[in-house]
């Protein structure tokens, strides 16, 4: 497999526990991404940016591809904010790395994973929703 | 006139969501399962997979709507 075979459009759909560490807070819940040549661009529903790269996994790994991106709020709504490694929510960039498993069944392609910052727990799932142009 | 939370929805979302990845993961297990059989099993495997890959989409877009109605309401 070649990274280029995973280029297309994406929607993600994530949730936290966020509402457990900081009530009153929501997750947006949904982005659209584009991912071409290992390259990923996109926006939640909320405005704020994910741009980074994915990669394939070393054979040794449990994972299958391994994402490595900054997910910046000031792009987003007026309010928007993201959690930090120090606990805090902030209005600033944070960058992830996070191994996912893609599942293929039919046509479809997905990705899951989780996403462990602290005490907040992020569960991840990529769908594919349009090839590439 | 009383007061509501929105964590009981947040907390479904958030379980639709795992309980998608954990579904996810037996299609995975039953691919594998699927490379390997042969003739009607092959078969009937491979239905079972697109079965539950339609209800993975199916709680996708249940959690993604359910999102959406915490935003408006948010």
């Amino acid at each position: 497999m070649d990274i280029s075979d995973l280029n297309g459009t994406y929607q993600i759909a994530l949730a936290s526990n966020i509402h457990d560490i900081a009530p009153g807070y929501h997750d947006f819940g949904e982005a659209m991404v584009e991912i071409m040549n290992g390259q990923i661009n996109g926006k939640d529903v909320g405005g704020i940016t994910f741009s980074g790269q994915i990669d394939l996994a070393p054979v040794a790994s449990p994972d299958d591809v391994l994402v490595d991106i900054v997910i910046d709020p000031r792009t987003g709504v007026a309010d928007a904010v993201v959690y930090h490694y120090d606990g805090t929510l902030k209005r600033e960039p944070v960058n992830h790395k996070i191994g996912m498993k893609l599942i293929k069944a039919n046509n479809s392609v997905k990705l899951k994973g989780t996403l462990n910052i602290g005490p907040v727990r992020i569960e991840v799932i990529v769908r594919k929703v349009e090839q590439e142009k | 006139m009383k007061s509501f939370t929105l964590q009981p929805v947040q907390e479904d979302v958030l379980v639709q969501i795992t309980a998608t990845n954990e579904l996810l993961e037996v299609i995975d297990t039953l691919n594998k399962v699927a490379d390997k059989a042969t003739g009607d099993q092959k078969d009937a495997v491979s239905m079972v997979i697109k079965k539950l890959n339609d209800v993975s989409d199916r709680l996708i877009d249940n959690a993604t709507a359910t999102s959406n109605f915490i935003r408006q309401v948010a």
